[in-house]
């Protein structure tokens, strides 16, 4: 068996015993649904589409991933258990692209739960199925780059708590960065590094696949975001076999 | 088959291992000793992969640590101080994920073998977090020999055990060290003596005595001496025909009184002494410190 397949498989059966995930899954749905039908409108907006939706996920994900995410590596730490996976011959590789994924399926679970809305928009009217199929995959990947800043949190601190907090903030920051709202502050950096910056924003790649159209650069990028803070994941574990 | 050489490991300003060197070899159970602090759990979180160095290598079964260390795990069990366990896993469950981690064919079937071995029927569907102090000892004394291997490295491995379950430990050790080189840290001394066949002791970081339980109570003056049982009447004249005092211990057979001094000579060499001047003596055997007497003298810090 794979090393991160046996990791996969642990973490995924802790997830089914959890009492806490139910309770995500649940808290996840309702706001989720609470979101979409009474402060969008989503009767009244009259559209057979998801956009309403959509447009609500990034700011829920970023206090549900961290919680999520918050764990990984914290309770790993608090518990000991860090030492009986360093010592095991799995490889670090391996057991953080599990755990990892672990949880991302976890979220998928999740976000496919959601699937009443969708019989509903069928229902109500004839929505083009394209912007919901490309809008679901782009938003499991947007969860993906939340879910990759918590791992890399989470592994800084044995404290949940901490690690919590300090992945909405870095998850906050990838969120406004999108809207351009620091320009105002750093417009002594050069402009080119700003558009980078604002480039580097979590909605407006998430945005074009809501409306049908996948770009291979923003799955690229999501991609990127996850690989890049999987990265600092290893390296701050790393680090704690330096100390 | 465990190779030491120039370990060192600094957390920030303490040096918690100095330049520690040693090798350990198949057959041999070796007792790692020292007081709270020397560095014990130190050396072998490096040894066993957990902390990185901060100087000197590790090699096991020829093969260094830093250059492949997933192949050294394989042939490492690890048995941290702290006991750790998954909480939300059962004791089988938590074996079965070892195992498989270890990538034994028959995980399952070596599972089951290690819960006998271990004496975990009690236990083996309960939740590990529920679980009590001798019991997570043993499940991970159990999750360390699991994939049989040649290395064993068990931090305070009978901590939490009843007297029985320290027994069957320490046979279990002895059993085990037949073809596998074993590193045990404890502190309790008379369990070195039981089933070590070489100890380490380190203090404030470094080794200070390396060789058997015996080479320990040499250390301490005095620690080796020798027991005699004469008529108390002869005392003064053996005392001249070996040339040192004797100090009493009490009654001895036969209405003497065994008196001990202290001397490197053999047992069988005083009493021939002592039969060339005619004095009778009816037992002559070594007097032998108690560790811990040696153990408190080697590892006094200069207060
Ligand atoms: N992660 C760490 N960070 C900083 N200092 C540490 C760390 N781990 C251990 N130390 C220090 O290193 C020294 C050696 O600790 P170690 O746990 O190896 O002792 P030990 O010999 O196992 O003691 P005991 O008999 O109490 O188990 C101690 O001074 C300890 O405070
Ligand atoms: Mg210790």
């Amino acid at each position: 068996m794979q090393p991160s397949w046996i990791i996969l498989k642990k973490e995924l059966r802790g997830y089914a015993c959890s009492p806490l995930a139910f309770i995500f899954v649940t808290i996840f749905l309702a706001f989720q649904m609470g979101f979409t039908f009474i402060l969008g409108r989503f009767y009244e907006s009259n559209q057979a589409s998801l956009d309403i939706f959509f447009s609500f996920q990034p700011w829920l994900y970023l206090f549900l991933i961290p919680a999520i995410g918050m764990r990984l590596w914290s309770e790993e730490k608090s518990s000991g258990t860090i030492e009986t996976l360093a010592t095991l011959p799995l490889g670090m590789p391996a057991v953080i692209a599990g755990k990892f994924l672990a949880s991302w399926l976890f979220v998928l679970a999740a976000l496919l739960l959601t699937f009443p809305i969708v019989i509903t928009v069928f229902y109500l009217g004839s929505p083009d199925p394209g912007p919901i199929l490309t809008g679901y995959g782009m938003s499991w990947l947007m969860a993906g780059a939340f879910l990759a800043v918590a791992c890399f949190t989470s592994a800084l601190t044995r404290n949940q708590v901490i690690s919590f907090v300090l992945s909405v903030i870095i998850c906050f920051v990838f969120l406004l960065l999108g809207f351009g709202v620091f320009h105002e502050y750093l417009d002594f950096l050069p402009a080119g590094l700003l558009d980078f910056l604002s480039g580097l924003g979590f909605i407006p790649h998430f945005q074009q696949a809501t409306r049908g159209v996948i770009d291979l650069r923003d799955v690229i990028y999501f991609i990127s975001i996850i690989v890049f803070f999987l990265i600092l994941n290893a390296a701050v574990l790393e680090g704690s076999a330096e100390s | 088959m465990i190779q030491a050489a120039g370990l060192t490991k600094k957390f920030g300003p303490i040096t918690a291992v100095n330049n520690v060197t040693f090798t350990v070899s198949t057959g041999e159970v070796l007792g790692f000793l020292g007081p709270n602090g020397a560095g014990k759990s130190t050396t072998l979180r490096m040894l066993a992969g957990y902390l990185r160095p901060s100087a000197g290598t590790i090699a096991i079964d020829g093969i260094d640590m830093a250059a492949g260390p997933i192949a050294v795990k394989k042939k490492i069990g690890y048995m941290p101080e702290t006991t750790p366990l998954y909480r939300e896993m059962t004791s089988r469950e938590y074996l079965l994920f070892v195992g498989e981690a270890h990538g034994l064919a028959d995980a399952e079937g070596r599972v089951e073998q290690v819960i006998e071995t271990a004496n975990l029927a009690a236990i083996r569907h309960q939740l590990t977090g529920t679980i009590s102090k001798g019991y997570r000892s043993r499940l991970n004394f159990a999750a360390a020999i699991i994939h049989d291997p040649p290395v064993l490295l068990l931090d305070e491995p009978t901590d939490g055990l009843d007297p029985n379950q320290k027994n069957e430990i320490r046979k279990l050790i002895k059993d085990l060290s037949r073809n596998k080189a074993i590193i045990v840290s404890t502190h309790i001394l008379e369990e070195v003596e039981a089933m070590c066949s070489r100890i380490i002791i380190v203090s404030e970081g470094s080794i200070v005595l390396d060789g058997t339980a015996n080479d320990l109570r040499r250390c301490v003056p005095g620690g080796r001496a020798a027991v005699l049982a004469i008529r108390p009447q002869d005392k003064s004249a053996a005392e001249r025909a070996l040339g040192c005092a004797l100090s009493p211990l009490g009654a001895g057979p036969a209405g003497c009184e065994r008196f001990r001094l202290n001397t490197d000579e053999r047992p069988a060499r005083l009493s021939a002494r002592l039969a060339e001047a005619g004095i009778a003596c009816e037992e002559a055997c070594c007097w032998e410190a108690p560790l811990d007497d040696a153990f408190r003298h080697l590892t006094r810090t200069t207060e």
